[in-house]
């Protein structure tokens, strides 16, 4: 007799299963790479305006690592002993992690989400130590007159100050951070993914990759790094298509007016020149950095 | 039997039941295929199924009788019925494996009613598949779904997601406000959180589902020969991808197609923000993970936006899309030698069509292998292996014509239970679950047969308590009061019209006496009309005529 689902099978006189499609081609060899399928053929900014959306992006300067260490240090200080639960292990710098479902202190203060936040100094073997901060989670302070600070990914900082006083640090954003009590772009805030290292001292210098949004703007910054006043490197900022300008910097330090090659899609856009607009926020995040 | 039939369904000659005599479909290369094509009726009640998920009703099949032309038109006009959108919805979810029961975040992350978990998932899983259903209705170029500015959302979504709905109920066209780039189902949560990665694979997995669903080329497909090696750190990892041969056959496309997906990774997986919000700011972060700048098979992305453009340019697109829509209606997978010259002329088809869905289905439904009703007495093994004849109904498609046909849906604590595996049957019926089983079952089985079981008596029941508690319009038994009884005319005009309705096919008077006397053995057990018409329905309605097409 045979098993049931052949019965059932030949009852229905369907067919068995086409056999398995053979493996693809191998793309690689086989495909010739389509040509270019822009979704627009002109850009949608115009050199100035392109030029404009940079200014405004980079008023508000950059993030700032130290800035936002401090901030949240003075927004945590709000806290009582009820709010919020503070989660056992925390670190005997900073207060470490803390989890709350909008819990309010005696003061005033809200405090909502789950953060973790660890500091730490060490000694670097040589002389001189090491300071590292490492903020992560999801979380909003706030009080009665709205949201002071909001931070949802991570922020890392570690300072080194060698024994003969050198300052160097590395950073990274990665999320969206705003405070309103902060300073600087902290205060509108926005989103980060961006890494950085600089010195601090009579050389000061940075280096920056990814990007920031700030309100609507968006930038990259592809390893553009400043020494002195030289720059190099490329500053990128997205129009609303998606698209985006590039500005080409090569190193020059006779005039220190940040001018770089201005393209879009490979088009020439001529010469920019960013002057303090780039050079202000870049020197002071390179010499504010670990203060 | 004649003369019974054409006293008690005068409004109603039954369609002719003989298939035609030659092995030729409409379609083309029909010659090439030994089948005979199905009859007209059954040919309609496959299309209607497919296309719209319900059967057809009397008065359709009996619109095919008079005139021998009208099956056509009645074929032309399945596409524009305004349930074809949400079948279509329904097949690309089977193809595209989107319905899982799990996405990237759980509905308890939004404070969800639990109740609402399952509507929760099905909202988020179905945005991209919303998006292609009301492009391919509104009859836009198909190219649309992965270079729209725009989506689709319901209260759910407009209330979790940075979008701006239009105003109505259900689902409507939104556009997100957080700069991402236009491409389409490429640029939706819904997309990226069905096909989640992880911080450290870096959007690899969203870059083969891409090749896989849009260009029909599975990365997981090639023959691949590993030597061990140790890949546990990033450096030696990134360092196998672009130098060791076997990594680099694959790797080559695929990190740089990664490398465009950025905008969408999240280097946190517990985080509302990171899923739910674009980050422009990641764009190009690829470079700095992955080692690759962003790029379509060799071609250079500037920007995400370039994306979707550069896959609807590829000429592979139009073929996948081809292959997807002549699998999903098939029934089977396609064969790239054997199916050579149909796919050539459907996507000849398509493309004189200027890509739209609607003529490319309209096509598919042309062909021989989807006409194919059976087997010419000539064929040969081989050919039983190359020909799919009669089909198991895909699950949603039964679904959704149980609901039309009895009022019933299968529903427990919010949850359908044919939709879902967490609480329901829907892998025993013989749907995908969209991870373990990515392609529907083929053959009859048992579970299907149980599940049906199930489905038939509380539809059946259903369907009588409705229609004999109403004194209004009746959705099955409309001929036939609780005194009616076989012998009687209303009795065997009730039972052709069950018949008609549910197989699409006039029973022989065997039949037409095997379910008399299963209702009259019913009615003696029970002494309720109701309750025999109920055992009869259930009967019916889990006979594989029924759930078979």
């Amino acid at each position: 007799m045979p098993a049931p689902s052949v019965l059932v099978w030949s009852l229905l006189a369907c067919q068995d299963a086409a056999p398995a499609r053979a493996p693809p081609a191998d793309a690689d060899a086989d495909t010739v790479p389509p040509g270019s399928a822009f979704a627009t053929d002109n850009p949608l900014w115009s050199a100035a305006e392109a030029a404009d959306a940079l200014a405004t992006a980079l008023a508000p300067g950059l993030p700032d690592s130290t800035v936002l260490g401090t901030t949240y240090a003075a927004a945590i200080a709000l806290r009582d002993d009820s709010c919020p639960s503070t989660i056992p292990g925390s670190t005997e710098e900073g207060v470490g992690p803390w989890r709350a479902d909008a819990c309010t202190t005696a003061g005033g203060t809200t405090f909502d989400g789950e953060v973790s936040e660890s500091t730490d100094t060490t000694d670097d073997g040589d002389g001189g130590t090491i300071f590292a901060q490492l903020l992560g989670g999801e979380g909003t302070i706030s009080d009665a007159d709205g949201v002071g600070y909001h931070h949802s990914g991570q922020a890392n900082l570690t300072c080194t100050y060698a024994a003969d006083g050198a300052v160097t640090w590395e950073g990274s954003f990665s999320g969206n951070f705003a405070a309103a009590w902060g300073e600087g772009w902290l205060v509108e805030g926005g989103l980060a993914s961006v890494f950085m290292e600089g010195q601090r001292g009579d050389e000061a210098a940075i280096q920056l990759f990814g990007g920031v949004r700030t309100g609507d703007v968006v930038l990259h910054f592809k390893d553009l790094a400043l020494a002195g006043c030289g720059l190099t490197g490329e500053l990128r900022v997205q129009d609303p298509t998606g698209y985006w300008w590039r500005l080409q910097f090569e190193p020059d330090t006779d005039t220190c007016d940040a001018c770089g090659a201005l393209s879009w899609e490979g088009r020439d856009g001529g010469e920019l020149c960013l002057g303090e607009t780039l050079l202000a926020p870049l020197t002071a995040l390179a010499e504010g950095t670990c203060s | 039997m004649l003369l019974i039939l054409a006293c008690t369904a005068p409004e109603f000659r039954p369609p002719d039941s003989t298939p035609p005599s030659d092995t030729a479909g409409d379609g083309p290369h029909a010659a090439e295929r030994p089948v005979v094509p199905l009859a007209d009726a059954a040919l309609f009640r496959r299309a209607s199924l497919d296309v719209r998920g319900t059967l057809p009703t009397i008065a359709e099949l009996a619109a095919l009788e008079p005139d021998p032309g009208a099956l056509e038109g009645r074929l032309d006009a399945l596409l524009v019925d305004p349930a074809h959108e949400e079948r279509l919805v329904d097949m690309f979810a089977e193809r595209w494996n989107m319905r899982v029961d799990e996405v990237s975040l759980s509905s308890q992350r939004f404070d969800v009613d639990p109740l609402d978990e399952y509507g929760y998932l099905r909202s988020v899983e179905e945005e991209p598949l919303r998006l292609m259903a009301r492009i391919g209705r509104s009859e836009l170029p198909w190219t649309d779904i992965v270079t729209a500015d725009w989506t689709m959302a319901d209260e759910m979504l407009g209330s979790l997601w940075p979008v701006a709905r239009e105003a109505g109920d259900g689902w409507q066209v939104a556009t997100y406000t957080d700069g991402r780039p236009a491409n389409g189902v490429l640029a939706t949560n819904g997309m990226w959180w069905r096909y989640a990665t992880t911080p450290n694979n870096y959007n690899r997995t969203r870059a083969a589902a891409i090749s896989r669903l849009l260009l029909c080329e599975d990365y997981l497909e090639r023959p691949i020969r590993f030597e061990p090696a140790n890949l546990l750190a990033r450096d030696d990892l990134l360092d196998a991808t672009r130098h060791e041969p076997t990594c680099v056959g694959c790797h080559s496309t695929l990190d740089p197609l990664a490398a465009a997906l950025f905008g969408f990774w999240n280097n946190d997986l517990f985080l509302i923000e990171e899923h739910v919000t674009y980050h422009p700011d990641r764009e190009f972060l690829g470079a700095y993970y992955l080692g690759v700048e962003p790029a379509w098979y060799g071609a250079p992305l500037t920007a995400a936006a370039d994306l979707g453009p550069m896959v609807a340019a590829d000429d592979r697109f139009v073929a996948c899309t081809v292959e997807t829509l002549a699998e999903a209606l098939w029934r089977r997978d396609v064969d790239p030698v054997a199916d050579f010259g149909v796919l050539q002329d459907l996507r000849t088809q398509f493309t004189e069509g200027e890509l739209r869905l609607g003529p490319l289905i309209r096509a598919v439904l042309d062909t021989a292998d989807y006409r194919a009703g059976t087997l010419t007495s000539d064929a040969t093994d081989a050919d039983a292996e190359s020909v799919q004849t009669r089909r198991l109904v895909p699950v949603q498609a039964l679904s959704s014509a149980v609901a039309d046909l009895t009022g019933f849906t299968w529903d427990r604590e919010g949850w359908d239970q044919l939709d879902n595996d967490n609480h329901g049957f829907r892998t025993l019926a013989g749907d995908v679950d969209g991870e373990s089983l990515t392609r529907p079952t083929s053959d009859p089985t048992v579970s299907r047969a149980l599940v049906m079981k199930r489905v038939a008596q509380s539809a059946a029941a259903a369907a009588v308590d409705a229609d004999f508690a109403t004194d209004g319009e009746r959705r099955l038994f409309g001929e036939v009061d609780t005194t009616d009884v076989p012998g009687s005319a209303p009795f065997d005009a009730q039972l052709l019209a069950l018949h008609l309705r549910l197989y699409a096919s006039v029973p022989d008077a065997d039949r037409l006496a095997s379910d008399a006397a299963l209702f009259s053995a019913a009615h003696a057990a029970s002494g309720d009309t109701r309750a025999a018409w109920k055992t009869l329905l259930a009967g019916m309605l889990r006979d594989p005529a029924f759930w078979t097409y």
